[in-house]
Parts: C-alpha cells; structure tokens; sequence
C-alpha cells in the first residue's frame, strides 16, 4: 500500500479508518436502547404476548379469601427452581396454593385438576411481597427478566398481566354459567407509565389503602407497616383489576419492572411495587427463608389518632396510624414520635420525643431520606446517631442494625374478620418504624 | 491515477464517517399515516350511523294521573352492513320504539326494524335509501393478541366517538340475552381494552388497516375497567345474512338444561364410574359427562327422548368433561345438522341422535328453579 500510495496519503487513510471506528464504536446510544422493543403502542404487542405469556402464572388461594380477586391473583416464574414472586395479599397465609400457567386449561372450574400445586416460601409485609414455590415439571418454567425499575420514566410503554376477575373459586357453576364472563385469564393491557411516585407519596397511599381496606389488610394478614418500604412507586395507565395483584407489570422489552399491586383512587390509577425494591428481599427469602430488613426502631413520621376511636380496641396512642392529608413536622425538625422498646435504638438510648440532628455524620430535612438511608443498611451495620434531648445536646447513639420483627409480641387478639389489638401499650406490636 | 484513487477512498471514508455521524439519531418516531387511529378515522368514518328512537315505556300507573306516560328517548350506533339500507344496532334502542330515525350525513331517514334478536343483542334496520357506504369487512380469524384496535362509535349527542385500545384476550362470552343471562356463547369472541362509552354497542371496531373486525357487545359485567366484548366480524356476518335472507337468525340448541352442580362427589353416589385421566389427551379431570338436569318441553333434545337423568358422554366422539365442551360441539355445527350422543341411562350405553334446532323463546317448563343456561 506504501508503494501505490506513498506515505502520507497511506497515514493519512489509515487515521481516517482509526477515527472512525473509533466514533463509531463509542458513539452508540446506551445499551437500554440498542434493543428493539418488542411491543409499542402503536404496533401492539403481539410477539410480546407469546415471548412472556409462558412466565406468568396464575394463582387460587385455597384459605378464605375476603374480598379482592375472590381467591386469586397473579404471579410470575423467576427461576428455574419454580419460585415465583406475587404479592402478599394474593397468596398470603393460605394452606393451600395452586397454580395454573398459561396453556393449562382452566377455563372452567371443572377442570381444577389441571393446577398444580404451591407453597407459600415466605412474606414481606412492607413490600408487599410473597414468595412462592411451585411444584411441575421443570420444563414448565420459564423464567422472566427483571429489568431496572430505575430507568422507567413516565411515557415509558408498559403491559400489565393479570386474570382479572379471576376464579370464583368455591361458587358453584350454575353461578359461574351465568357469569362465566367474569372470568378472565390472561389478559395483556398495554398502556404507559403515567408517574413514578416518591417515598413519601407512596406512603401515605398506602397508609390510606391499608386503612379503607383494613379488614381485608389488617385483620387476618397483617402487620401495619404494610406497604412501609416501598420507596418508590410506579403506576401504570394501563388498566389493574383485582385479579391483576401480583402480575408482572414489564418493560416493551418483556423484562418486570414491577409487580401489579392494587388500583386506588380511580379508574386506570394501579400501582407496581418496583422490582429493585424486590430483589433485596427474595434473595434474603431463598437464601434465608424470611426477608431481612435492617432495622433500628424509630419513626418520624407523626402518629395520627382518629378521634372519638380511643375507646375502641384498634387505636393504640403511640403506634403510628394512617396519615391522611399532610403532616405535622416542621421541615427542620427531624423528630422522633415513637421508638419500639425491642429495638437497637431504643437500647442505644433514643426516646419518642428526641430530636435528630445527624445520621452517621450527615443532616437530613427529608425524614423519608432517612428511612431509605436505614433501608439500605446490612445488618449488624452500626448507625452514629446524634440527636439533642429538650433542647440539650445528647451523647451519640450508636445503633446497630438489627433484623425487624414482623410477628406480633404480647397479647394481640386476631379474630377472623376483625382485628383486635391488645391496648397495653407496653406491648408493642409491629408497627411503623425504620 | 494513483492520486485520482487515493482521493476517491478518502473521500468515501470520510463519506462513510459522515454517515455514521448522522445515523445516531435512529429514534423511531410513529408515523401519523400509520398510526392506527388516524387511518382507521381517514377511511372508516362513513359507515356509521346514529340511531335515535322515541318510545313510549309503560312506566307505572298514577292516580293522580292516569294519562301519564314517559317517553323515552334513546340513541346509540348504527352500523351500515350493506349498502341498500341495511343497518345494525342494539334492541335496546329500537325496541318499543314509536318513532325510529336513522340520522345519516344530516338527513333523518324513517328506519323499519327487520329482525331482532336478543340472543345475540342485535337488531336490524332498513332505511330506503342505496348507495350507502357499507363497512369493509375484515377476517376475525386473523386477530392475534396484542395487536391494536380501534372503535368508533356514533352515540346520540355526539358526532363520532373514536376509542384505541388492545385486544388483551381471545375467548369465549356469554351474550347479554333476554334473561340477562341466557345469550348466545360466542366463541372466540375478543376482550379489548379500549374505553367504550354508553351507545356505542354495535360499533365497529376495527384493526390496523382499517378492517371491521368485529363488534362492540358489551363490558365487563363484575365491573373491571378495560374490559370490553367484541363478537367477531366473521360471526357477524353470517348473523347478517340469516337476518337478511331468513328473517331470523339460528341459534343452534338442543333444549338440555345441564346439572351444574354435578361433581364427582354425585357422581360416585349416582354409581357413575369416573376415569380420572382421559385416555385421549392424558389430562385429568374431575369428572366425564354432562349430567341432564331438565329437558325443554318440544326441544329437539325432548323430542329424542332425552330425559332427566341422563349423563352425556360423547358428543361426536368426542369425550365430554365440561358443560362448555358440549355448548361448542352445538356452536360449532349449525341448526339442521346432526350430533350423535353417546348416553348413560340405568347404569347402559345408549345412542341417541338429535338434529339441532332453534332456541325457543318460551321454554315451556313449570318446575325450572333458579336461573339456568340451556344448552
């Protein structure tokens, strides 16, 4: 090439290939986009349906089911094994679990032997969580992706699955042949992300779902920090019904980014519980059988006490209760409204009435930050907590993450349909701390 | 010469490099010509119509008025399906009607109803006018999952409505029906998840290349959002042409009212013996057969001595396990034809066969408890 070309043009060529494959090679968009989207809104989601159908599943709650979904919702496969993430509130304390995957028939309530049989792994309450482990042929599972629920922006194109409706469950047929519309199976909506709600937007939306659906949530399933670490929220246009709970809500790429929890709040308002917040705790689940939150025992978010409610047995004075509209901190104040007496803080020395003023070494305004700041701890972490006392500065507590507790301590009285709570408020209950 | 092609490979690298630099913006941006709604909307707006009635209900008697009357004033959708006049809409808008309007390009046009049937809640129309732009029929069978949809609908008050949506399943329904709750099984009608507003039944709705692929029938009965019945255009079509050619339209039936508590618990009591595993398809199920709670009095079923009693359990050879595995072989054979029954009466094998015939609005029977389908 030096002979036909001389020296300098051959330089100068070679540079020019050099450039540009060098522009090309750093130049490319970033690697979510370098894929084709296998579903648009404009083009529909054909090809999406079949490549993520086979992923998700449907779930009969064979315990009493109150309300929602009348005994079923949906799920989707994770792994080989046959562990399948759902929700809390679809497969939540039941003896009895079975399963349908797309393909098998059930189209009508006679054909109940083609389910096959799961078990309940284990819950997480504040995420609305539930791990399940199906039993079929291995060659049944087809896991799903689980994308990065980070990079979802409202505008994003989303699909829901679900069976809305779901199984009636023990209604007999004749029932069922009357409104065998009411069963659904499969439904794929397409629609897009309308917002990505904050910490405390998601909050005080679940304090308000937890409190107008307390006998369905409070009373039989569970603990009231339901819904406490979902640090962020999306919602999605398209449409979640009852029978949706626990469906994947995915990415045009067919990946989940979330779990369908509930619509709340009007028509086409559902929420997905994002899957980062998830994947924290369904390792914590398979590797340990129970979600290991890391915990230090405060809340500084305000208890609201409804009135004319002290006498019955569901207000306790100090356990935080739903907030409704706003709240009464001053942003300055980082105070603390309730410590739990079996907790780290509460040994290191922290009392309701404290008042925070560093979290190892940084202020906070935003008592939310706070709460993502302990969320995000290891266990046996050691937190530097500076606070002041009546207006007097404090020697530093240092608090040593502990593992929350999600089971009931002293004499709480849980009787089916009604909750009943021990009003010795020595004996703290799970309630709402970080 | 070698210059000349020195010159002409750096210029096409530099070429090259340019484009590659230019070809980083590969947004894909939509189309406005192909988007679904815009084409569906350029094409497809001339084959509706708006219906409007006025009826006269009787609403109640008053003695402190006894001339009292409502009048009811109703519009919804109509559907041009062919183009001397033939027009399709809902019963509940023309049912009763005293004065019936078909409102086209901003004329009113006297409408004289043909057929009602309320199996499959449609009604037809005829207006005395030709030359009318008849909607271009798509094939059902082609619709996939997930492909967009789009329906447009012409209800009183508003010019044209114009939904998008999703088909989000393909499945069976049930039709509304004059009891509520006895219509037609259509099978493998369409779940959509477009927005669909009251008066828009028996709009069309259309897919991507703007082809009628069905029609609206109703929404979710629990209420769920998003959740619309589309009976397929094939389906339609036939319904048309019986409507037009026949008067009416067969609804294909036996006059079998099934047992639909009938579980293996019963099963064992009656001494019926179970396979618990089908020997065709390996799957399993609770229970085999259809078991015949009544007959209807003068139904084909009654006619070929079909009795209470009785446990279905081949339909054409074919096993039966689910009261819907017999309701399809009925649906998919027609009226006139043929199926030949495999019973189970006193503990024998017997066959019957039945020619299919037509639902009977009045089935005749004193003792019928509750509200049942027939198949």
């Amino acid at each position: 090439m030096k002979q036909f070309f001389g020296i300098p043009t051959t330089l100068a060529i070679l540079l020019l290939l050099v450039g540009w494959l060098a522009l090309s090679a750093t130049s490319g968009p970033a690697v979510a986009d370098e894929r084709d989207p296998l579903m648009d809104l404009q083009r529909g989601g054909v090809d999406f349906f079949d490549e993520v159908a086979p992923s998700i599943i449907q779930i009969y709650n064979g315990g009493i089911q109150l309300g929602f979904g009348a005994g079923s919702g949906s799920g989707y496969v994770i792994d080989r094994e046959g562990h399948a993430i759902t929700n809390k509130h679809v497969a939540d304390e039941s003896p009895v679990l079975e399963v349908a995957f797309f393909g098998d028939e059930t189209e009508s309530r006679e054909a109940s032997n083609a389910r096959w049989k799961a078990e309940l792994i284990a819950e997480d309450a504040a995420l609305d969580l539930a791990v399940i482990k199906i039993y079929a042929p291995a060659e049944k599972f087809r896991p799903v992706r689980l994308g990065d629920s980070a990079l979802m922006k409202p505008g994003d194109a989303v699909a829901t699955f679900g069976s809305p409706g779901g199984d009636p469950g023990w209604v007999d047929r004749s029932w069922i042949a009357m409104h065998d519309s009411w069963l659904e199976f499969y439904n794929l909506n397409l629609g897009v992300l309308a917002e990505v709600m904050s910490f405390e937007e998601a909050f005080w939306t679940y304090r308000e779902v937890f409190a107008m659906n307390y006998v369905q949530y409070f009373s039989r399933v569970g603990p009231r920090d339901y819904g406490s670490a979902v640090e962020y929220l999306l919602r999605p246009d398209s449409a979640i019904n009852s029978g949706n709970s626990g469906g994947p809500c995915m990415n045009a790429y067919g990946e989940a980014v979330g779990t369908n929890t509930w619509g709340f709040g009007g028509e086409n308002m559902g929420f997905s519980v994002p899957v980062n917040l998830l994947k924290r705790s369904v390792t914590d689940i398979l590797e340990y059988g129970r979600a290991r939150r890391p915990w230090c025992g405060i809340a500084l978010h305000p208890a609201r006490v409804p009135q004319g409610e002290l006498e019955t047995a569901w207000s306790i004075e100090a356990i935080p209760y739903t907030g409704t509209v706003g709240f009464d901190t001053t942003p300055d104040q980082m105070k603390i409204y309730a410590v739990n007496p079996y907790s780290p803080a509460y040994e290191a020395g922290l009392r309701e009435g404290d008042i925070v003023l560093r979290v190892n070494g940084k202020e906070y305004k935003n008592i939310f930050e706070v709460y993502s700041y302990f969320l995000a701890r290891e266990l046996e972490d050691e937190v530097v907590i500076e606070y002041e006392r009546d207006g007097h500065g404090m020697p530093p507590a240092v608090v040593k993450m502990a593992e929350k507790q999600t089971r009931y301590f002293g004499t709480d009285i849980e009787v089916y349909g009604f909750g009943g709570w021990s009003t010795d408020v020595t004996r703290y209950s799970s309630d709402i701390t970080y | 010469m070698r210059k000349y092609i020195s010159f002409l490979l750096v210029a096409m690298l530099i070429l090259l490099a340019g484009s590659v630099l230019l070809a980083q913006d590969s947004a894909t941006t939509i189309e406005r010509e192909n988007f679904p709604p815009v084409r569906v909307a350029e094409r497809s707006e001339g084959c509706l119509v708006t219906v409007e009635s006025v009826g006269l209900p009787f609403a109640g008697f008053s003695i402190f008025n006894p001339f009292q009357r409502t009048i009811s004033e109703m519009g919804g959708t109509g559907l041009i399906v062919r183009s001397d006049g033939y027009i399709l809409t809902s019963p509940e808008v023309v049912k009763d009607a005293k004065i019936l309007k078909v409102k086209y390009e901003g004329e009113d046009y006297e409408a004289t109803v043909e057929v009602i049937d309320e199996y499959y809640d449609l009604a037809l129309l005829r207006i005395d006018k030709t030359g009318l732009p008849a909607v271009e029929w798509g094939d059902s069978d082609t619709v996939l999952r997930g492909q967009p949809v789009v329906v447009m609908g012409a209800p009183a008050g508003l010019e044209k409505t114009l939904t998008y949506g999703f088909v989000t399943n393909i499945r069976d329904f049930r039709v509304v029906g004059p009891r509520g709750y006895d219509g037609m099984l259509v099978l493998n009608g369409f779940v959509i998840d477009a927005a669909l507003h009251a008066g828009v039944q028996t709009g069309p709705v259309f897919n991507s290349d703007a082809k009628m692929i069905g029609v609206v029938s109703r929404k979710s009965r629990g209420g769920e959002e998003n959740i619309g019945y589309i009976l397929p255009s094939n389906l339609i079509r036939n319904i048309v042409d019986q409507m037009i050619n026949e008067g009416r339209v067969c609804h294909p039936w036996l006059g079998i009212f099934p047992h639909y508590q009938y579980d293996r618990a019963l099963a064992l009591y009656m001494g019926i013996p179970i396979n618990e595993v089908d020997p065709e398809t390996g799957q399993e199920y609770d229970v085999v057969g259809v078991l015949v709670s009544t007959v209807a009095e003068g139904s084909p079923a009654a006619e070929a001595g079909i009795v209470r009693g009785d446990l279905i359990l081949r339909a054409d050879e074919k096993l039966l396990h689910t009261i819907k595995d017999l309701e399809t072989i009925i649906l998919n054979k027609g009226c006139g034809d043929e199926v030949q029954l495999v019973i189970i009466r006193n503990f024998q094998l017997r066959n019957i066969d039945i020619e299919i015939g037509d639902k009977q609005e009045d089935y005749g029977n004193m003792y019928m408890m509750g509200r049942n389908v027939s198949i």
